[in-house]
């Protein structure tokens, strides 16, 4: 094979089209061109992936760039709890919020209720005292009674250090169990409005509040629907019973030739269809924000919604989708997240590890070039046959370059602020062409 | 087959009207695609060359907005302009909003600052009393052209960069990394043609004195 048939060949091979999105399949495509090895003959998928998920969690550690903002619901929701260590690893997924409940007593790899049952362990005479309850799942502790144990909230996914912490709407400080112990012989007990937030550990992605809530409210608990409308093609799906509930039939029949028909232009190429101008001016629409243009009686959408639906549990982020916006004519897509009652974290973030396939990174798009620069690097120093010092060089250098890319960019975007070096207690800055205050006003805002 | 991947194909030593392997088809331009758009994201990214204006319809008492644009990707906010009050917004940060007043989270009213959390998310405070219009400019990273009637939304002064970049990138495809040293350090190269054309450039620079601009009569 001649180099310009290896060139061809390669070149088939990682056909990805341009307009497809960069999921783990695409940026794979694009590292083995780089590679010149389109089959894994070298470097085998797994390796790639690991190599990759590496690299994206040492450029977002080395640029501080991905953060985020999510509402962590209070009470708190897991998923499975567990008790004892070696459960872990058979619980249906690591990703999942997973709680190790009671306590696991370590001498005797037994998992306690009560802090008196050690006393049993150890054959002495019960007369230990347990204060409050404890909890196989931490929702439990807010159903007006004493918790007896400290209540473990769950972090955002993929938190790595936080920027600010509030509870409903207000900053809280970061504490320690020692500031806490030593100043609060009642601190287990101390319920309250939070002012502070502590971690019991960082292996898991947990942290507790001091005081412990008292004021959490179960409003924001998913709903689920009482009677689903479903959407339905023909009409007999509905008929048929092959569908609970209520339903509504998107299309319509044309019952000359028992044809269902979404447009009217449609209908005008059936038998008997009239050209347009005709009186039949309800089309069916696909998405909600169609329906408001559409003049008619029946307005009918293929998306459901419901009022209640307003908690997202997959991400932790509370979205408030009863006042949604689908905002077509700008382009723009919103949600919007909520922190009255609940924890508020912004935080910087660690990247999700991909597992393959279409995942794709948390790095947006026009990034994630630069994880597959540090990739290439990584896999051409491998000891294996692809191994290329000046390669590895070179792409090393890319990845340099575009760390320093990166760290521009995020300084560009702080070009819209005005910094002023200035003595405490120095006035602000007025920008509002109103009515001027004494500076010495209370709440003018600066 | 645009100008950059024409010029591109001619770097590399393919004939762009016969060529061998980079074939006039989606398929055949895909790597060169690929890394024009790659240097394209880099090169606005960096820059700040593309700009664009956003009607943002606020939601009342909601503080926080995820922004995700169908097309482009949103890079950072150079102007926030809220109608309601004709007012021009502030940037601020979470440091100065806690020593400012802890409970800004809590604020009514017309926003008057904004802050940008994240690559996607931004706040207003205070956070908006009523739905009302924001008005947002923002530099914007180009989405990935896919065709030959595309847009190449790249300012002008860099496009030879851009094809620098992807000949670096072919032939490191291709196993030469010193030929592929040699023109990304021409693409740096170029692209450092910023500092001879600013963003500025309309603006005159000139000494000021601080003597009188006319005479004025002694008497």
């Amino acid at each position: 094979m001649n180099r310009l048939s290896i060139i061809k060949y390669i070149h088939s091979v990682h056909y990805v089209g341009t307009d497809s999105k960069l999921d783990w399949a695409h940026e794979k495509a694009r590292i083995r061109r780089m590679l010149r090895d389109p089959n894994g003959n070298i470097w085998n998928d797994s390796l790639l992936l690991r190599i990759y998920n590496d690299c994206q969690r040492e450029i977002a550690q080395k640029t501080g760039f991905l953060e985020d903002i999510q509402a962590v619901r209070v009470p708190p929701y897991f998923d499975c709890s567990y008790l004892m260590d070696w459960e872990y690893v058979y619980l249906p997924s690591s990703e999942l919020a997973n709680f190790q409940a009671l306590y696991y007593h370590g001498p005797s790899n037994y998992v306690l209720t009560a802090r008196w049952e050690a006393l049993v362990l150890n054959s002495a005479t019960v007369d230990g005292e347990h204060s409050g309850y404890v909890a196989t799942h931490p929702w439990e502790h807010f159903i007006a009674l004493q918790p007896g144990e400290v209540i473990r909230l769950r972090l955002p996914a993929g938190f790595h250090r936080a920027r600010l912490v509030a509870w409903d709407e207000e900053p809280i400080d970061l504490l320690t169990r020692k500031q806490i112990t030593s100043e609060d012989a009642s601190w287990l007990s101390r319920m309250g409005d939070p002012q502070g937030w502590w971690r019991p550990d960082e292996l898991n992605n947990e942290f507790c509040l001091y005081p412990q809530a008292s004021s959490a409210t179960w409003d924001d608990t998913v709903t689920e629907y009482d009677e689903p409308v479903y959407c339905y093609t023909d009409d007999f799906e509905y008929t048929g019973a092959y569908i609970s509930g209520t339903g509504r039939m998107f299309t319509r029949n044309y019952a000359d030739d028992d044809v269902n028909y979404l447009w009217d232009w449609e209908y005008d190429h059936l038998d008997t269809g009239y050209a347009s101008g005709n009186d039949e001016v309800t089309m069916r629409c696909m998405r909600l924000f169609e329906m408001e243009t559409v003049s008619g009686d029946t307005k009918v959408g293929m998306l459901l919604f419901t009022d209640d639906d307003t908690t997202d549990r997959q991400t932790g982020t509370v979205i408030d989708s009863t006042d949604y916006l689908f905002n077509k004519d700008t382009g723009i897509s919103l949600d919007t997240i909520t922190a009255a009652d609940n924890a508020l974290f912004i935080f910087e973030k660690n990247p999700t590890d991909l597992s393959g396939g279409t995942d794709e990174s948390d790095f947006p798009p026009y990034l994630r070039k630069y994880i597959e620069y540090a990739t290439l690097e990584r896999a051409y120093a491998v000891d294996n046959d692809g191994q290329i010092a000046s390669l590895r060089d070179y792409w090393a250098m890319r990845k340099t370059v575009g760390l320093k890319a990166i760290k521009l960019f995020m300084g560009l975007r702080k070009t819209d602020r005005n910094y002023r070096m200035t003595t405490k207690g120095t006035p602000g800055f007025r920008t509002r062409r109103e009515p001027r205050l004494p500076d010495a006003y209370p709440a003018v805002y600066r | 087959m645009n100008d950059l991947e024409r010029h591109v194909i001619e770097l590399i030593g393919e004939d762009p009207d016969s060529p061998d392997v980079f074939v006039d088809t989606a398929a055949g331009m895909t790597q060169i695609r690929e890394s024009l758009n790659d240097a394209i994201e880099e090169i606005c990214m960096v820059t700040g060359s593309m700009k664009r204006t956003y009607i943002v319809p606020l939601e009342a008492s909601q503080m926080f907005y995820r922004l995700a644009f169908s097309q482009d990707e949103f890079g950072w906010v150079t102007d926030a302009f809220y109608h309601a009050t004709k007012r021009r917004l502030e940037q601020t940060d979470l440091v100065r909003l806690n020593a400012w007043d802890p409970r800004w989270m809590q604020l009514n009213g017309s926003p008057q600052s904004y802050l940008p959390i994240g690559f996607n998310v931004i706040g207003f405070v205070p956070k908006p009393a009523a739905a009302e219009i924001l008005e947002l400019t923002c530099v914007t990273i180009p989405g990935r052209y896919s065709s030959d009637a595309d847009r190449i939304k790249l300012r002008d002064e860099f496009k030879w960069a851009a094809v620098h970049f992807a000949v670096g990138e072919y032939y490191a495809s291709r196993g030469d990394a010193q030929q592929a040293m040699y023109h990304h350090n021409v693409y740096l190269d170029r692209l450092g043609i910023q500092q001879i054309y600013p963003l500025d450039q309309g603006e005159i620079r000139q000494f000021r004195t601080n003597k009188e601009y006319w005479p004025r009569p002694t008497g």
